[in-house]
């Protein structure tokens, strides 16, 4: 069958809607591709890259910022599990005082539990068995779990009243990171990647690194879908980062094959996926050949970025020993940091194990032990290195867990159950407002009495910092915009610089 | 009926561009059709002119219906109606002129068509008049609006009231298009109210002023205002509406004569001119060219604008190791545009820093980790716009902080792993209270510990012996260890090579380095078992699902770990454990020690007692020890316990152990009297 007969015959096999894609794309992608087309061969004599050709998928759709951005790249400290916010950050003496108390029905006003704890027939308040002390400028409460943390207050603005719609963890967190609880949409960082871009053309824009929390080591796991590109071009995906041998899986070539032969496997196969692109003009084609390109630059830009033995011994001392033992929370803070310098856009770390139903006050303890030094580090590295200004770091969990105790109430222990609506969350630098405490709970850490944010709210004023109004960052999918934010977010102005 | 009127009406702004585009249309033709003769487009004309006429009829109608209904400028009216209607009449004469045989219609007809233009133009603006207001089209574009100078002195109504009327309200609220018979022209006005009454009145079933609870409702409310589809009020401008209502609507107070929480004070400075350096740029400056642009791109620089239509620009030259002269040459054209630069981790140097003289309008600059030295700085302290400089991790002294201080604008600096002394920064920081010298107390993470060491061992139960291996992921971290259960410190024994353990012993280790806190305590205990059985009987059968490997697992040396599903527990629902050991000779034996798990988490629990039995011959056993342990303390974390049990030295050749459970969980357990487990793994006698 000759090859003309192949691409017929395929042409005939084209279905309804990519007939209709391709006749709206038509002669402008074919032109397209042959514009780009000549860049593929930008090697030497001697087969080595010499020019970065713009296939990398770094530049975004937006041409310019909506407005003047004060944060350029965001680490996003996630404590997944739905850390409480009763024993780390929002103080409450009623709690301790009515100790054993049954929650009142006027407090409760209906909320939905979860399985676990709905057929429960008594609900004691707990209160934390954590003792609370004042720091910083403004007297912010900060619990004795976290005495780095404490330290740092005065960099941070830390909201009491984020409340959410979800009370199971994956519905949860796919709602923070998606702006919805249903699966299929793109993640916050692949969003920044579309909008933005990167300045790093060697690294992915979106980077994402995991950590196993030490209170609870077999919690619940997260799945690659949370930092997955949804509807957008798979370019956008976020890429795992691994403290293994092969930081990222499937990079490395097979034993045997040069530099220069990949170099020209990869120009001949662009080559030839460039022609079927002229044929079809399938944007995915593209991004194939871009990701091929990403992979080959990340085979000497990743290793660069974890090889952290170059790190000083007083670095080490900030962050905790930890930080030491890779895929420990305190080395991915490090290797955010290192990220971050090389302008990595969106950097995802996720640390597991806050989900606390019972046995909360030892687990909590190691759990917080595990973040508290090392978050404080990230803070404090970054703003001595004057990174801080343009970087927001943000610090919290899918939702937070409930004033009473799941199961029974003992002298020393306790659990605790999802609660969606109040939880405390912090962010620091980027154009945030620093030490400050934003939003209120009642006095049984309830319900949120003063400036609620919800999570649209949160993602909304995370753009904006960014320099993106989140009601124009769209992206139209099966006949409708989408964007991060769903139909909702205020940005919160009074917690901006 | 009348609503059925109203709608049809409302498609009058619809059709009344009709006329206008068609009978325009037709003059440029007839025009066309003079210049050329030899076309032929008489028809043509004809034909447009018809349609023309057709739609302004319907456009008259439609505008006669919305008439009904609409509050609008009565004199503007009166002219549009008429000069609608007479252009309609002239057009109808001209259709008829056309190509007319009389004389007196054939020479009207040209001057007529020229006539029906210009009165398509006034028809069109005095509709466009009613709708969008008399000054529509001179009215200045909105981002040009006033700032005021000093929040303070403002007058609230006068300066930020009014403002947000004229720009939200008016357009509808006028003497010409007086909606719901409101005007919000002027305090008069206001107080004077409308068909619902006064704005600014408190009704008291709302228990807020008409106007506030008009502009709360939710925007697809019909009362929601300003209408859906009209420019909205801002969240800050409906605050501060709020605020001067909630304040008796003074119209002469001050700003400073109400009561202003932090947030209403925010958004009054937001209402002064921002005066920023960046922001006086902005105004000042021409964008730059794209061809520039270009070229700037072209060497791989990465430019970018502060924000959409901005003048100003971002480069960003970071991480690069070969920048030249030619990079700065390039950005050179339009270097006033550059108001930030990223030259971080980049070859950056005094060679290079003469290139930057140019750029006087930088507001950030960004040289961490370059080779500059305070001689290339001199240039660099020239850049009397900057207000963030980022210098970490160069070697410049306290000569460039001399330098520094000429820079008057500058907020935000950052010295850290500089060569200048403390004392010199706070000298600075005396006299530039505006200046914020970014740095962080590294005394705050003196405490740091390390981690305790890492303890291997082939194995935890000793035959003959073991080789302990100690290790630390630390370069020059020191190990120290003891083996008889005392806390190790620096004066204990140092490890260098692996140990070997031949006896029932309780290893501890730390590790320690200089300038770090000595770490917690490992531990690991290594029991002595030198009694091999022959057979191991269970006298009861464990749950189906923790058999393990039988029985021959409680000796085969191997400890279950803290997975209690890691198949190498037995365990027992609601029962106790009893299992007999024959020993592989008759010999005197003098303990037991039980390995048991307590994870109350999983209903599982520690023992409560232990039965130990002889026999010689597996038959006749004779009862040499029972043990009761005090009740458990609510504990609900997962742990690991040898139980030992001595007795006097006695000699066996048959043991037999039983294990007491707590059969039902205690009464602080999350489900009291259920039935609890005992997991049992690894037994040794010695």
């Amino acid at each position: 069958m000759s090859e003309k007969k192949i691409l017929e015959d395929r042409s005939l096999f084209l279905n309804r809607r990519s007939f209709l894609g391709k006749a709206a794309l038509g002669a402008g992608s074919v032109a397209l591709a042959s514009l780009l087309g000549n860049q593929f061969f930008s090697k030497d004599k001697n087969g080595i890259l010499t020019k970065d050709n713009d296939f990398g998928g770094n530049n975004g759709v937006m041409n310019a910022l909506h407005h003047a951005s004060k944060a350029k790249r965001v680490i996003y400290l996630f404590q997944s599990g739905g850390p409480s916010q009763l024993e780390l950050f929002d103080y409450k003496p009623t709690l301790i005082k009515r100790r054993g108390e049954e929650l009142p029905d006027s407090i409760r006003q209906g909320q939905r539990l979860t399985g676990m704890t709905a057929d429960q027939s008594s609900f004691p308040l707990a209160g934390s068995v954590f003792d609370f002390k004042q720091y910083g400028q403004n007297g912010t409460y900060i619990s004795d779990l976290l005495p780095y943390t404490a330290k740092m207050v005065d960099d941070l603005c830390i909201v009491k009243s984020m409340y959410t719609e979800a009370i199971n963890h994956d519905p949860a967190v796919t709602f923070f990171q998606t702006g919805s609880q249903q699966p299929g949409r793109p993640s916050m960082g692949s969003w920044l990647s579309y909008g933005l871009g990167s300045e790093n053309k060697n690294l992915p824009a979106f980077s994402v690194l995991l950590s196993r929390g030490s209170g609870r080591p077999s919690g619940q796991p997260l799945y690659t879908r949370l930092w997955g590109n949804g509807f957008l071009h798979s370019l956008h995906q976020g890429v795992q980062f691994r403290a293994a041998k092969d930081p990222v899986l499937y990079l490395n070539d097979p034993k045997g094959v040069t530099k220069e032969g990949k170099r020209a496997i990869l120009d001949k196969l662009a080559e030839m996926n460039d022609k079927q692109f002229q044929d079809f003009g399938n944007p995915e084609i593209q991004s194939r050949i871009a990701q091929y390109e990403m992979a080959y630059k990340m085979q000497t830009s990743v290793p660069d970025v974890m090889k952290t033995d170059d790190e000083p011994d007083y670095i080490y001392k900030m962050y905790g020993a930890d930080a030491k033992i890779p895929g420990t929370y305190a080395a991915n803070c490090l290797l955010a940091r290192r990220l971050a310098e090389q302008d990595v856009r969106f950097i995802q770390l996720y640390h597991m194990g806050w989900d606390q139903h019972d046995n909360l006050p030892g687990a909590i303890e190691k759990q917080a032990k595990d973040v508290d030094q090392a978050s404080a580090a990230l803070v404090a590295d970054l703003k001595q290195r004057g990174l801080l200004e343009d970087t927001l770091v943000i610090w919290g969990g899918e939702f937070g867990r409930t004033n009473y105790s799941q199961g029974i109430l003992t002298d020393t222990s306790y659990g605790r159950d999802h609660h969606p609506r109040c939880f405390t969350m912090w962010m620091a630098g980027g154009g945030i407002k620093p030490g400050v405490v934003y939003g209120e709970t009642d006095e049984f850490g309830y319900n949120v009495v003063k400036d609620p944010v919800h999570v649209h709210d949160f993602q909304a004023t995370m753009l904006h910092l960014l320099g993106i109004d989140h009601e124009k960052l769209t992206y139209k999918h099966q006949g409708r915009r989408f964007r991060l934010t769903d139909v909702e977010g205020h940005v919160l102005n009074d917690i901006l610089t | 009926m009348t609503y059925l009127f109203i709608n049809i009406g409302n498609f009058h702004p619809v059709l009344v561009h009709m006329p206008i585009g068609i009978l325009m249309f037709a003059f440029v033709l007839e025009i066309y059709q003079r210049v050329k003769p030899a076309e032929n487009l008489g028809n043509s004309i004809k034909l447009a002119l018809g349609f023309g006429v057709l739609s302004a009829l319907a456009a008259i109608g439609t505008g006669l219906l919305l008439e009904e209904s609409g509050a609008y400028d009565e004199e503007l009216l009166f002219r549009h109606k008429w000069m609608a209607i007479s252009l309609t009449l002239v057009s109808i004469v001209i259709f008829f002129a056309k190509e007319a045989k009389k004389p007196l219609l054939a020479k009207l007809y040209f001057p007529l068509f020229i006539a029906v233009n210009i009165m398509l133009v006034l028809a069109g603006h005095w509709g466009g008049s009613m709708t969008h207001g008399e000054d529509f089209l001179t009215k200045a574009s909105s981002s040009d609006k006033k700032s005021i100078e000093n929040v303070d002195e403002a007058i609230v109504y006068r300066d930020i009231v009014r403002p947000i009327l004229d720009a939200k309200c008016v357009s509808c609220h006028n003497a010409k298009k007086a909606e719901g018979n409101l005007l919000m022209t002027s305090q008069m006005a206001l107080l004077a109210g409308g068909d619902t009454g006064n704005p600014l009145d408190s009704v008291l079933d709302l228990g807020k002023p008409l106007m506030a609870h008009r502009v709360a409702l939710p925007l697809e409310d019909e009362e929601h205002m300003p209408p859906k589809g009209k420019v909205q009020l801002t969240p800050n401008e409906i605050a501060l509406l709020n605020w001067w209502m909630e304040n008796k609507n003074c119209f002469e107070c001050k700003t400073t004569d109400l009561d202003r929480n932090k947030k209403i004070q925010a958004y009054l400075n937001d209402l002064e001119a921002d005066t920023s350096t960046r922001s006086l740029l902005a105004k000042s400056l021409e964008p730059p060219s794209a061809k520039w642009l270009a070229e700037v791109a072209a060497t791989g620089t990465s430019i970018y604008p502060l924000k959409e239509g901005s003048p100003l620009y971002i480069v960003y030259l970071a991480n690069k190791t070969a920048l030249s002269e030619a990079f700065f040459d390039v950005l050179g054209t339009y270097s006033e545009n550059i108001v930030e630069l990223n030259l971080g981790n980049s070859n950056f140097n005094d060679t290079l820093v003469s290139s930057l003289g140019a750029f006087e309008n930088l507001t950030k600059l960004q040289l961490q980790n370059t080779a500059i030295t305070d001689k290339g700085f001199q240039a660099v302290a020239k850049l009397d716009n900057l207000e963030s400089l980022n210098l970490y991790g160069t070697s410049i002294t306290d000569a460039a902080l001399e330098d520094i201080k000429a820079l008057s604008k500058l907020t935000d600096l950052y010295l850290w792993r500089t060569e200048i002394t403390d004392e010199a920064m706070r000298a600075y920081a005396v006299l530039n209270p505006s200046t914020t010298i970014h740095s962080i107390d590294m005394d705050m993470f003196s405490a740091t510990e390390l981690l305790p060491p890492t303890i291997v061992a082939a194995n935890y139960f000793i035959k003959d012996t073991v080789t302990v291996e100690i290790s630390y992921p630390f370069d020059d971290t020191a190990i120290y260890y003891t083996l008889d259960g005392s806390e190790p410190d620096t004066t204990s024994v140092r490890y260098s090579t692996p140990i070997i353990v031949s006896n029932t012993a309780n290893l501890k280790a730390v590790t320690a380095k200089e300038g770090w806190g000595i770490s917690e305590t490992a531990l690991a205990y290594f029991k002595k078992s030198t009694i091999d059985y022959n057979g191991i009987v269970l006298n009861k059968r464990p749950a189906e699902k923790f058999t393990g490997a039988g029985g021959g697992m409680l000796g085969d040396l191997q400890r279950g770990s803290t997975n209690f599903v890691d198949g190498k527990w037995l365990g027992y629902e609601g029962s106790h454990f009893n299992a007999t050991f024959e020993l592989d000779k008759v010999q005197e034996i003098s303990s037991v020690s039980v390995g048991a798990l307590s994870a109350p988490g999983s209903w599982i629990f520690f023992p409560t007692g232990f039965i130990i039995s002889v026999s010689q011959d597996g038959k006749r056993f004779t009862r040499l020890h029972k043990e009761s342990l005090r009740p458990q303390k609510p504990d609900s974390s997962i742990s690991l316990k040898f139980f030992d049990i001595e007795f006097v030295k006695t000699t066996a050749k048959y043991v037999r152990v039983e294990v007491k459970s707590i059969l039902k969980n205690p009464t602080w357990h999350q489900d009291p009297g259920g039935n609890s487990w005992l997991f049992v793994d690894e037994i040794v006698i010695n």
